[in-house]
C-alpha cells in the first residue's frame, strides 16, 4: 500500500452552464522515498489534482467522487478540524509561485517557527534549533533565519519555502510547480536538492510540473495528464524516450532540442477547454491516428510494456 | 526594397540592427546612491533576415538590451544603429518613422492584448496609430497578417476577442500585430516562456517561416538554449551585462568557449 493513494478521484466545478470536469477518474500512487511527476498543460487538471489531495479545491469546485488516502487513513471523511491538523503537519504543500507569496514583514527565521508553533510541541530553544536544522538542511546559511524574503534571491526563497514546509517534518510534500521562475542554473540546484532531501529523509514528493524534461529527468514516476484524465503513466525518463500515448509522444516531438535532427512535430489545435472536452478521446481531434473509435469511446488505462496507457490504439 | 535596406555593390549588407558598446546603470537607494549595471558594454549587429539570439539566465541584462534597442529606455553610453541609421540620438518625433521598422513581441500575450478589443482592431491598430492606408487597406492588411500567423481562415478569427482567445492564438495576434506595419526587425522577449508546450512549436515556426517568407531579421531575447538553436543562427551568451561568448548558434551549443556557456548547457541537459 502506497503512502497516498487516489482512487478514481473526481473534481468538477459547477459554473452557470455547465459541470467542468477538471480531474476525471484519476488513480494515483506516491510512496516514501519516490518522486512522482504530474506533467500537464493549462486547463490538464494538475493543480486541482494537488489541492484535491488536500481538500482544498476551492469553490465551485468540489470533490464528487473517489477517496484519498494517507498511510491507509482515508482523508475524505475527515472533520475539517482534523484536516487541518494534517495540513502543513503530514502533508507539506509548496504553492505556484510561492517564493513571491512570503510575508515581507516577517524573518524567515520567524515563519518557519509559525509552522512550528503550529504544528508541533517543541519548546521554544527547540524550535530555535529546528529552525536551524532545516535552514542547513536545505543548504542555506543559519543568519538567513535573520532576513527577511526580500533580502534573498530567488533561489534563496524558495529554499526557505521548502524549509518552512520541512520544518515539522511532514510524510508527503506536494510541490506546484517548485522551479518556475527560478534562473535556468538555480533551477537545477533545487532541483538536486529536492531529490536529495526524498532520499535522505525518506519523503514522499507529487510534483506537478508543466516541463515534460524536466519530469523526465528528475521523478521516478510521471504521469501525463490532459482534459482532467491521466492519459499515460510509466517511468519518468521513458515518457521522454519512449511515449506510448500519442499525445505523450507529439509533446516530446514538439520540444526544442540542443543536439539531433531539428525537424520538430507540430502538434495542430489547442488544449480543450474542460467545458467542451471533445466526446471520446479528449485528444482525438488533434491526433493523427484518430479513427472512429476514438471520437465514440473514451478509452480506459491500460498496462502495455510497463507503462498505463489510455488509447484505443494500444488496445487489444 | 526601401533604399535604407539595399546593400552597396559588392559590398555586405547594412546590419539591419547595430549595437556598439551599449551601458545602461540603474541608479537606486537614498539619492540614487546605488548604482547597477545592467548593461555593461554590450555590441552585436544583425544581418537582412539573420534571427541572432540573446541567451542567458535571470538578470543578465538581455532585456534591457531589447529595451534599449527599441529606445524604451535612453542608454546610459553606446549607439545603436537601426537600417544604418544612427537613432540613439534621435528625437520622440524623428523616431516615429523608425518605430515602424522594428517592432516588438513581449512575453505575455495575456498581458500585451487589450481583452475587451476584437482581434481586427487589436491587429489594426498599429496602422491607425501610423496613419496607413485607408479602411479598405487596413482590413486586407489585417486579413493578410492574421493568414501569416496561421489564424485561418482569418474572417473567422478578426471579430474574436482577445478574451476568448487562448494563450497560444492571443501569442499569434501579438504577432500579428508586429508584422502588419511590415518591419524589418522583430524584437521578441522570451515569446514562448508563458506559453503550453503543444503550442510553442506553432509559434517559433512562425518566426522561422516570417524569416525565411519576408526576409525578416529577429532578435530573440530567451534563456532557453534549444529555443535559440531551434530560431537563431547566431547567439550571443549574457552574464551580468556583458555577451561572454558569441558565434553560430550550432558552434556555441558544440563547442562552448565559455565557462558560462558550458555551465548553461549543463543545466539544460542536467
Amino acid at each position: 500500500m502506497a503512502l497516498l493513494e487516489l482512487r478514481d478521484l473526481h473534481v468538477s466545478y459547477s459554473t452557470p452552464d455547465a459541470e467542468v470536469g477538471a480531474v476525471v477518474g484519476v488513480d494515483l500512487d506516491v510512496d516514501t522515498g519516490e518522486v512522482v511527476g504530474v506533467v500537464g498543460e493549462s486547463g490538464s487538471g494538475k493543480t486541482t489534482l494537488i489541492l484535491a489531495a488536500l481538500r482544498l479545491v476551492p469553490l465551485p469546485g468540489r470533490i464528487v467522487k473517489g477517496s484519498i488516502s494517507l498511510g491507509g487513513g482515508d482523508l475524505r471523511g475527515l472533520s475539517p478540524a482534523r484536516m487541518r491538523t494534517l495540513r502543513g503537519k503530514d502533508i507539506a504543500y509548496v504553492p505556484q509561485a510561492a517564493m513571491n507569496s512570503m510575508n515581507p514583514v516577517m524573518t524567515v527565521g520567524a515563519q518557519i517557527t509559525e509552522s512550528l508553533d503550529l504544528h508541533t510541541d517543541l519548546n521554544g530553544r527547540q524550535t530555535t534549533a529546528r529552525v536551524a536544522e532545516v535552514l542547513e538542511m536545505v543548504e542555506l546559511e543559519g543568519k538567513i533565519a535573520r532576513r527577511y524574503p526580500h533580502q534573498l534571491s530567488g533561489g534563496m526563497r524558495q529554499r526557505a519555502i521548502i524549509a518552512m514546509a520541512l520544518a515539522p517534518n511532514p510524510q508527503l510534500v506536494l510541490a506546484d510547480e517548485p522551479t518556475s521562475g527560478l534562473d535556468v542554473l538555480v533551477r537545477v540546484q533545487l532541483l538536486r536538492l529536492l531529490r536529495r532531501l526524498v532520499d535522505e529523509l525518506g519523503l514522499a514528493l507529487l510534483m506537478v510540473s508543466h516541463d515534460l524534461p524536466l519530469v523526465a529527468r528528475w521523478c521516478d514516476r510521471a504521469v501525463v495528464m490532459y482534459a482532467g484524465r491521466i492519459v499515460e503513466e510509466g517511468p519518468a525518463p521513458e515518457l521522454l524516450t519512449n511515449p506510448l500515448h500519442p499525445y505523450a509522444w507529439a509533446l516530446a516531438r514538439s520540444l526544442p532540442r540542443l543536439h539531433g535532427e531539428d525537424d520538430l512535430e507540430r502538434i495542430p489545435g489547442e488544449v480543450p477547454d474542460l467545458s467542451r472536452v471533445p466526446v471520446g478521446c479528449p485528444f482525438n481531434p488533434r491526433c493523427i491516428h484518430a479513427f472512429d473509435l476514438c471520437r465514440e469511446r473514451a478509452p480506459q488505462l491500460i498496462s502495455v510494456g510497463g507503462h498505463n496507457v489510455a488509447c484505443h490504439l494500444h488496445a487489444g | 526594397m526601401p533604399a535604407e535596406q539595399a546593400s552597396p555593390p559588392g559590398g555586405p549588407a547594412v546590419p539591419r540592427l547595430r549595437v556598439e558598446n551599449l551601458h545602461k546603470t540603474f541608479r537606486s537607494g537614498r539619492g540614487g546612491g546605488d548604482r547597477t549595471a545592467a548593461v555593461a558594454g554590450v555590441s552585436f549587429s544583425i544581418a537582412p533576415g539573420e534571427a541572432y539570439g540573446l541567451v542567458g539566465g535571470s538578470g543578465a541584462g538581455k532585456s534591457t538590451v531589447a529595451r534599449l534597442v527599441l529606445r524604451l529606455l535612453p542608454a546610459t553610453q553606446g549607439r545603436v544603429w537601426i537600417n544604418g541609421q544612427e537613432v540613439t540620438s534621435l528625437s520622440p518625433r524623428q523616431l516615429r518613422p523608425i518605430r515602424r521598422r522594428v517592432q516588438m513581441v513581449a512575453q505575455d500575450p495575456f498581458q500585451a492584448l487589450h481583452p475587451a478589443m476584437s482581434v481586427r482592431e487589436l491587429v489594426a491598430e498599429p496602422l491607425v496609430i501610423h496613419r496607413l492606408g485607408d479602411g479598405a487597406e487596413r482590413e486586407e492588411r489585417v486579413l493578410r497578417a492574421l493568414e501569416e500567423v496561421a489564424l485561418t481562415p482569418a474572417t473567422t478569427y478578426r471579430n474574436r476577442l482577445a478574451s476568448e482567445l487562448s494563450g497560444g492564438q492571443r501569442q499569434r495576434v501579438a504577432i500579428a500585430r508586429a508584422i502588419v506595419l511590415e518591419p524589418s526587425l522583430l524584437v521578441a522577449d522570451e515569446p514562448t516562456s508563458m506559453l503550453d508546450a503543444s503550442v510553442q512549436m506553432e509559434v517559433l515556426s512562425i518566426f522561422r517561416e516570417l524569416r525565411v517568407s519576408r526576409g525578416l531579421s529577429i532578435l530573440l531575447i530567451t534563456h532557453d538554449l534549444a529555443v535559440a538553436r531551434h530560431t537563431c543562427q547566431r547567439i550571443g551568451v549574457m552574464r551580468t551585462g556583458t555577451i561572454v561568448e558569441e558565434g553560430p548558434v550550432q558552434r556555441v551549443i558544440s563547442q562552448p568557449r565559455h565557462d558560462y556557456t558550458r555551465a548553461l548547457l549543463e543545466a539544460a541537459e542536467a
